[in-house]
């Protein structure tokens, strides 16, 4: 019977004898990427940045530059980029921020002119403003939640809330600030929480693109995060992955042998690595998706590496004694060869559809999952194979240096006796 | 020849249908009526619209037993649109407003009862309390007797004029977990008012709240975000009587419209929740009672306000004019209903509540609640109780009654006792807990900051629905040619395996209760590319064995003898990368680790054993053989 085959039986690719050129290739790429991480940097999504993304769609033609402008004209936003994704006729856009609010000092300081007449006219109180945030201009303003505290003319109960928070909260929204302010009597202070952005992207969209933006359903998706929070985050990513290549080399060297575990998260973390290198040199936004995609990266590259150890381990056991090492794993590994292929291969073409059909966050998964692929694939067969060799080698030294220390000692404790 | 293959072959096939039963209602929602998934989002949404939102189940469904009916496959915030929300909850705030109450109390009572001025320092990093006398002798104020009243402090040291106090670990550990249980209780209360579908309110990693509102439209999200982080406000009023309550409920029952869905019952006006077939809430009693009472606004006399109040379950069971009615899903809908409520007395709000915690009467073993008033509390609320010995208290929670206890005695000193109705312990036990959290968060809320917003519109989902769909057919299509292509018959064995694969998967989905997420739809796909691997794995063997002249039988018990270890090794690896995953991620990321992990436990199951079963049914004969 005819069997389609890409790797015919008995291929003897010398993966072995030829993985030197592949893995300083990958090193010297690996230090390029460095260079790059430092001159460029890596593009954190919003989720690890904090500010705020903005997903919108229009009903007719609106392109990139036009977006871009509107934002960028806007004191009110910084940092703005603008990216158009999904096919053209969506007009579907995602513009970055650094903005997370639209308090700019200036509006601040109108509020804070006006917030003890407000006061004043709701309440008959006479408050004057004690502590108000400090503002730097040259900054975007006052992001998130802020704190002010009251001074009253005559003193009162100093367990309670010198005015009341909803009539504050009155006050402010009769200066134009739309917030949630709740009294906190252990600080004594007031916690003003600005209503976020949307309603002001909304009305700017609104009143810039008219008919063109639907104010009821044009906004798709906004995403604000603070900007301590991100910081959370991308220290939890990385550890998260720090943590998944930990166990993974517990796994193996518990299943396996002590020398398999370190080859295998080394290529691993070479992989792993070059992925995101490149990731950073495509300016592809940093994002817990894209995270997501290098710990199943992780967990795609193991596998490989487990299913070539296992038919080494297996080609161990049957080695005739006058095999060499290499020449037995090189054995295994080609015998393995064509599912190693195939499965790259099945795994890339269920996710190439996604790189073309779908858009944002899920295609740059896709992506991921594509490049990372390739170079799993690539390291089980140059980097992590070899290195059992490598690890083998370093054991046999070890031990044999070990024999001849003892052999030594004993020689000299034979002589000592005698 | 395994001589359990038609058992095993049975429970594939029963597997396959009962996965086919639970996912029919998902089908015919998302498949085959689209467009009334798409009428949820719709703000303008009245119970009649609600039949609509139901969509026509198949006839046979009917006749399914009802431990195979399962929800249908939930979206995640990012296909279904919607507002997601991650707050962190701020305990040590909540410890240190808890310790500057204290030290107020405390002082303000020394002066009351010795006339003696003291002033109080409070550390904050170490929850101390320091007290400091003019005198040195008036530091013996503080005496263990004194201090039963503080039964949640101890001293710590005293020296000289200066007493320290320190918060007992118990109660510290106490107050952490009653601040996160509180701030969960009232958003949870208060996006019930909203009306959406399936809220969820969780506890994430110890000290944050995330809240998911799906299908929630952008319009309503500001107004949702304010809801939540407003602070609920606890007052203390007294219930009006209900001679004079009658009348009024008696008036306003003749204004009641015939399709209103209130009722006119017990001396008061009701209405209950309305829930659709899957047990979701599309409009509660609270919601309808309150629009009528706006309505008829002029109807109620000055100083009398309306409070909303739970019909309690107790109360149900015992009324025996009401069978308490399992409604759809299992569910039980919540009866609502009005009480009058004086505003024209002195009342007490949250602020005024130093403590509140459960206790036990000594004597009857019966739970209570104990309540400690501040100074100004106490004394308004001894005026209060000695003017109306006998009448009832009404604790409101905004505009919801959340008990109601007869003042049995006038009430000095602003020590409170709450006892329950008569019930077994456990209930009562469950009622006095419930009540702590309400009395609580009215007065000591621990303050929640926003760390995190994801607001979804309705069209993005949809489009990212029908892109992921469409990669995975596609994908799946591109997986299920190449296996054609190369294995042949062994191929076909491959996609039948595949196929099944993706059915558990869905159907595990739905009957836990997972939810799918864009990142989940790439969870799926990247299985499907995976899932074939054991295959892979396995029908190399295979041909190895057979270029070494063995038969087919024989061949295919080495190679999936051989494969096995080797499979499941990959895939417990890669479980061990979705579970770390699932650590860090909220949202669409948790929803991609969940769906990998099932996807890897269901890919083992048919990529092994349900090809093995197959092979092995082609091979029945000794000397059978197949294309590989």
């Amino acid at each position: 019977m005819s069997q389609f085959q890409i790797v015919k039986p008995n291929t003897k690719i010398p993966f072995m004898a030829n993985h030197k050129p592949v893995l300083y290739a990958e090193l010297v790429l690996l230090v390029g990427f460095f260079i790059i991480y430092f001159a460029i940097g890596p593009n954190w999504g919003t989720s690890f940045r904090g500010g705020s993304s903005i997903t919108m769609h229009f009903t007719q033609n609106v392109n990139t530059e036009e977006v871009r402008k509107v934002f960028v004209d806007d004191p009110r936003f910084t940092g703005v980029s603008v990216l158009s994704v999904g096919a053209p006729e969506d007009n579907r856009f995602i513009v970055r921020t650094l903005t997370t609010t639209t308090l700019t000092c200036a509006k601040m300081d109108t509020i804070k002119a006006g917030l003890p007449n407000s006061i004043k006219t709701l309440t008959s109180i006479d408050a004057t403003i004690d502590a108000w945030p400090a503002c730097n201009p040259d900054d975007e303003g006052i992001r998130g939640d802020f704190f002010i505290t009251l001074k009253l003319d005559s003193p009162t109960d100093n367990l309670h809330a010198p005015v009341e928070a909803a009539k504050v909260q009155e006050a402010f929204a009769q200066n134009n600030l739309n917030s949630v302010v709740a009294y906190d009597d252990v600080s004594k202070r007031y916690i003003v929480k600005p209503e976020g952005v949307q309603t002001e992207v909304v009305e700017l969209l609104n009143s810039v693109f008219g008919d063109r933006f639907n104010a009821e359903s044009g906004l798709d998706e906004i995403v604000t995060v603070g900007a301590d929070v991100g910081e959370k985050f991308r220290y939890d990513a990385i550890i998260s992955i720090l943590v998944a290549l930990g166990l993974m080399l517990l796994y193996i060297a518990i299943r396996f042998d002590a020398r398999y575990a370190p080859a295998a998260v080394f290529s691993l973390a070479v992989s792993t690595l070059l992925t995101i290198g490149i990731l950073i040199l495509m300016r592809m936004e940093i994002t817990l998706v894209s995270v997501a995609a290098l710990l199943s990266l992780v967990g795609y590259g193991i596998n490989d590496t487990i299913v070539n150890f296992d038919r080494i381990r297996e080609a161990l056991t049957s080695a005739p004694p006058t095999e060499k090492l290499v020449d037995t794993v090189n054995r295994a590994v080609n015998e393995c060869l064509s599912r190693t292929i195939i499965t790259s291969f099945t795994t890339l073409i269920a996710i190439l559809p996604l790189i073309f059909l779908a858009g944002g966050e899920t295609r740059d998964f896709a992506i991921i999952m594509a490049i990372g692929i390739f170079f799993c694939t690539l390291n089980t067969l140059f980097i992590s194979c070899p290195g059992v060799l490598y690890l083998d080698k370093w054991i046999k030294n070890y031990q044999q240096r070990n024999a001849a220390k003892l052999e030594m000692e004993k020689e000299l404790q034979a002589e000592a006796n005698s | 020849m395994s001589r359990s293959w038609w058992l095993r072959t049975s429970l594939i096939v029963i597997f396959a249908i009962i996965s086919i039963v639970v996912l029919t209602p998902t089908v015919v929602e998302m498949v085959l009526y689209p467009e009334v998934v798409d009428a949820t989002m719709d703000d303008s949404r009245t119970s009649e619209q609600s039949e609509v939102r139901n969509p026509p189940l198949p006839e046979w469904y009917e006749s399914v037993p009802d431990f195979l009916k399962a929800n249908t496959l939930s979206l995640g915030l990012d296909l279904q649109g919607g507002l997601l929300l991650r707050y962190s909850v701020d305990i040590d705030s909540a410890i240190d407003d808890k310790m500057s109450r204290f030290g107020a109390s405390i002082r303000s009572t020394i002066l009351e009862q010795k006339g003696t001025p003291v002033q109080f320092n409070l550390d904050r990093e170490q929850n101390i309390l320091t007290f400091t006398f003019e005198k040195e002798e008036d530091a013996e104020v503080l005496s263990s007797e004194f201090m039963q009243d503080y039964e949640m402090l101890n001293v710590i040291a005293s020296s000289g004029n200066t007493v320290t106090l320190g918060l007992r670990d118990d109660f510290l550990r106490d107050t952490e977990e009653s601040s996160i249980k509180q701030a969960v209780e009232i958003i949870r209360e208060r996006i019930d008012g909203l009306g959406v579908a399936q809220p969820s309110v969780r506890v994430e990693s110890g000290r944050n709240i995330v809240v998911e509102l799906p299908g929630l439209s952008s319009k309503r999200a500001a107004a949702a975000e304010k809801l939540i982080s407003t602070t609920a406000v606890l007052t203390f009023k007294l219930a009006a009587n209900s001679s004079e309550a009658l009348s009024l409920f008696t008036t306003l029952s003749q204004s009641i419209a015939a399709d209103s869905g209130i009722v006119a019952s017990a001396g008061t006006l009701r209405a209950t929740d309305i829930l659709d077939t899957n047990g979701r809430l599309i409009r509660s009693g609270k919601d309808q009672l309150k629009e009528f009472i706006i309505a008829n606004e002029s109807l109620i006399p000055s100083g009398r306000e309306i409070a909303y109040e739970k019909v309690s379950m107790r109360e149900r069971i015992l009324d025996e004019e009401e069978n308490v009615q399992q409604a759809n899903a299992g569910k039980i809908a919540n009866i609502w209903r009005l009480r009058l409520v004086r505003t024209d007395l002195p009342s007490l709000t949250g602020d005024n509540v130093d403590s509140a915690y459960p206790a036990s009467n000594p004597d009857t073993n019966m739970p209570y609640v104990a309540l400690k008033l501040d100074k100004r509390g106490g004394d308004v609320f001894y005026d209060l109780t000695k003017a109306h010995v006998g009448e009832q208290l009404a604790i409101l929670m905004d505009d919801t009654l959340v008990s109601d206890p007869v003042i049995r005695t006038e009430i000095p000193g602003g020590n409170v006792s709450i006892e329950m109705g008569s019930g077994n312990r456990q209930e009562t036990l469950d009622e006095v807990n419930n009540l702590v959290v309400s009395l609580r968060s009215g007065a000591l809320p621990a303050p929640i900051r926003q760390e995190f917003k994801t607001l979804v519109g309705p069209t993005l989902g949809m489009d990212s629905i029908k892109q992921g769909s469409e990669a995975l057919a596609i994908g799946f299509a591109l997986v299920v040619l190449c296996m054609l292509v190369y294995y042949k018959f062994a191929g076909f064995v491959a996609c039948v395996a595949l196929t099944l694969n993706l059915l558990f998967l869905l159907a595990i989905m739905a009957t836990m209760g997972a939810v799918l997420t864009m990142p989940g739809i790439a969870g799926i796909v990247l299985t499907v590319g995976m899932a074939v691997d054991a295959n892979v794995i396995i029908f190399e063997r295979i041909r190895e064995e057979l270029r070494a002249r063995e038969t087919y039988r024989k061949a295919l018990q080495i190679g999936y003898e051989k494969a096995l270890w080797t499979i499941l090794d990959s895939n417990i690896t890669t479980a061990i990368a979705a579970i770390v995953l699932m650590q860090l991620g909220s949202g669409p990321v948790r929803g991609f680790a969940v769906t990998l992990l099932i996807g890897l436990i269901c890919s083992v199951y048919t990529a092994f054993y349900v090809t093995r079963t197959s092979f092995e049914l082609k091979t029945r004969k000794e000397n059978s053989k197949f294309s590989i």
